[in-house]
């Protein structure tokens, strides 16, 4: 089996292919394009939009609501840079539209906004003691991922980021739970995460593949 | 109206940064992707990719850049690579005469007939503004009789007539000759009093008849000139006067049609149209935008690093054991000066190797004219790829065409007997640029990227010398001394060595002269 980029939250996919909802001041589809174009799924934001909308179907000619259900859509469907405005916006949806965008049952929610303060790979279903990856990143190009060579060398920058080493360049990886970007190390650096954030997961590599692995951080 | 030319690649053409990773909103997510404002550089790198997709049929993708990453294919039992570069590498029979363009340059186009080279002056000119008719009109054809009345205009009969003095005739000037794209056809035909005319205008920017004087050059604006000849070697009806060869900043070659693209040449059978006809209105430069790219280019900085490996490379080549007596006169411009061979007296160089030797290789240096030329491609190439600052591989891209016919072979180095190199006899740019690469690879052996004690002292004195103590200027002095001393005791020189041991003496005297002042001030 090829293994390739992915997080294993999103396990199990988005099969169907629902119909993007129509909402009365809002372009939708310009938003789909704006997912993919900030690096997230587009089809698995339409199906977080319309999860939302068919739990409550009240939703839409509220924009400000429609807003908060975008922000945390896009969230989910893997746009990172979203994520500070989609945690800020969360505790203002219903539980069980929330839990319908995030794909979590709603009594699950407090838990899983308390522990995202602190820990951007939190997710209350996951086990506690399960060492599983919370994301696998890169992959050879060959295969669609980004590189030519497997990276070494990691180094932490700070929560979900880190730096490692492809052939002669250094690249930059950024991930949370949901979803991550690569890119060449450049000179402007990307500023902190939040305060309350504590490191909690670290970057592994091997020799023999071209994917770097996001794991439960384990103190040496 | 849209047709099969009118298609301009989509904005931006170099890859944009990725998304960012924080400090996104709801609200972006409903804010429409903001149009790439269309640089001047980007413009020109539209222009380049129409040029190279919809207008010349020219698939051949020499100048290539990320030779580290590149795959490379052995082909057939002669020594034969094919190099895939992973980073874009692009057609020079289009770039360097586009490159020419946005610097004001001249640019020779070399190439058997029907390879297209006119054409592509020709789109040269469509670029600049004026309409096809016009710049195919004012393609001066190069031809045994032309002579400087068909060139520049003719005087009016009346006045050849009437006139009293020189000064009281009036010219009728040729329309092309203020045009800001200049293209003479076949020049290597034109008879050598009529080239002495051309080279005025080329050099000075103006031209004279009968003693009234033209400017050519534009009083505000930017003029290319775009010369074709299907012979690079001293052939045509006429040999090139050297002055004018030398005003060539650029040479490229043309290449021959690849015979899998013979469907688009059906195509323009069929439809008759021209590309110079169809040259999207978007893609034309004004007079402004040129001057502004042009100044653009010029301030692009070229980086210490890149500049020390530049200097390395021109230092290597003007230097010949046996060409005088004094170290200073032991040149190749000095051997050839005096109606000597140089490629004899540097055959007469026992001490030093000559496969080591790089400046063996050339039976001249590298003038001023042609490594100001050199800086100025080097900078407008990182230009048009949209880097910040010159790059070593941007200097390693414009060698082959910056030092094409001015750096030149000496035909009797053993190098060129041999069955592996044989070919770069032939194969000027391959050579240059396999020159350019040794000279980097010594560099790096010789760790003067790390050491560079000439550049150190060099640099020390450049802080000045106001305020310097006399016992300071005697440190110095010794230093000096000392590393003439290390140079010399090595037993052998090369042409590396040469500007080094000249810049050291330079050195020497000026701070002699500065200890000098300052002992007289005591007395």
């Amino acid at each position: 089996m090829i293994a390739r980029a992915h997080h294993p939250v999103n396990q199990g996919g988005v099969r169907s292919e629902p119909a993007l909802p129509v909402v009365p001041g809002l372009d939708l589809a310009l938003s789909v394009d704006n997912v993919a174009r900030f690096g997230g799924d587009p089809r698995r934001y339409v199906w977080a939009l319309t999860a939302a909308l068919a739990a409550d179907p009240g939703l839409a000619p509220s924009r400000d609501a429609m807003l908060a259900v975008t922000s945390v859509a896009a969230w989910r469907a893997g746009v990172l840079g979203i994520r500070a405005d989609a945690l800020t916006w969360l505790p203002q949806l219903r539980p069980d539209v929330a839990g319908a965008v995030l794909g979590l049952p709603a009594d699950a929610l407090r838990a899983f906004g308390s522990g995202q303060a602190v820990d951007r790979f939190y997710w209350p279903l996951r086990p506690v003691e399960s060492t599983q990856p919370f994301a696998r990143l890169g992959g050879f190009v060959g295969l669609g991922g980004p590189w030519e060579f497997p990276p070494t060398e990691p180094v932490t920058e700070g929560p979900g980021r880190w730096t490692v080493l492809v052939g002669t360049a250094r690249w930059r990886l950024e991930a949370d739970l949901f979803g991550h970007l690569l890119g060449p190390v450049g000179p402007a650096v990307p500023p902190s995460p939040g305060a309350h954030e504590r490191i909690t997961a670290q970057l592994v590599v091997r020799p023999t593949s071209f994917l770097a692995d996001v794991v439960p951080w384990r103190s040496a | 109206m849209t047709n099969r030319w009118s298609a301009v690649s989509k904005a931006p053409t170099l890859p944009v940064g990725s998304p960012p990773a924080t400090g996104l909103t709801a609200a972006d997510l409903f804010k429409p992707a903001e149009e790439a404002v269309t640089t001047l550089d980007e413009k020109l790198r539209r222009a380049y990719f129409w040029l190279v997709n919809k207008a010349v049929i020219s698939p051949f993708y020499d100048v290539e850049f990320g030779s580290d990453t590149a795959v490379r294919f052995p082909l057939g039992d002669a020594g034969a690579y094919l190099t895939l570069p992973k980073e874009p590498a692009y057609s020079s029979n289009v770039l360097v005469p586009l490159l020419a363009f946005a610097v004001g340059g001249r640019c020779l186009l070399i190439g058997g007939p029907g390879r297209g080279k006119t054409t592509l002056a020709v789109l040269m000119g469509v670029l600049g503004g004026a309409p096809p008719a016009d710049v195919r009109r004012h393609v001066q054809q190069g031809q045994p009789q032309l002579t400087v009345s068909d060139l520049v205009g003719i005087p009016l009969p009346r006045d050849l007539v009437a006139a009293g003095s020189l000064a009281e005739i009036t010219i009728a000037w040729k329309s092309w000759l203020t045009g800001r794209v200049k293209i003479i056809d076949e020049y290597n035909r034109i008879p050598t009093k009529t080239q002495s005319a051309l080279l005025t205008m080329v050099a000075e920017g103006y031209v004279e008849s009968h003693d009234q004087m033209r400017k050519t050059a534009p009083e505000h604006g930017v003029q290319s000139w775009y010369f074709t000849a299907n012979d690079d070697g001293g052939g045509g009806t006429f040999p090139v006067i050297q002055a004018l060869k030398d005003r060539m900043d650029v040479t490229v070659q043309a290449f021959g049609f690849n015979s899998r693209f013979l469907d688009e040449l059906v195509t323009r059978v069929e439809a008759g149209d021209r590309p110079e006809d169809n040259l999207p209105a978007e893609l034309v430069f004004t007079t402004t935008e040129q001057v502004a790219m042009v100044d653009a280019i010029r301030a692009l900085p070229v980086p210490d690093g890149v500049r020390r490996r530049l200097e390395f490379f021109v230092g290597q080549f003007e230097f010949v054991q046996h060409g005088g007596r004094r170290f200073e006169y032991r040149t190749k411009d000095v051997v050839a000066t005096a109606g000597l061979d140089v490629g004899h007296v540097i055959d007469a160089n026992s001490g030093a190797d000559l496969q080591v030797d790089l400046g063996a290789q050339t039976i001249n240096g590298i003038s001023v004219r042609t490594l100001q030329t050199l800086v100025l491609y080097a900078k407008a190439v990182a230009w048009f790829r949209g880097n910040e600052e010159v790059t070593l591989e941007d200097v390693r891209a414009m060698v082959p065409f910056a030092l094409r016919g001015k750096l030149l072979p000496n035909g009797t180095h053993p190098r060129f007997d041999t069955v592996a190199d044989k070919e770069l006899t032939s194969d000027q740019a391959s050579w240059l640029t396999d020159l350019f690469d040794a000279s980097g690879q010594q560099f790096v052996a010789l760790e003067l990227d790390q050491d560079d004690p000439v550049g150190q002292l060099l640099a020390e004195f450049n802080c000045g010398l106001d305020g310097l103590a006399a016992l300071d200027v005697s440190r110095r002095l010794t230093t000096i001394e000392a590393r003439i001393a290390t140079m010399s005791g090595v037993g052998k020189i090369y042409g590396r060595d040469f500007d080094d041991l000249v810049a050291l003496k330079y050195l020497y005297q000026r701070y002699s002269n500065y200890l000098h002042w300052l002992e007289g001030g005591r007395r």
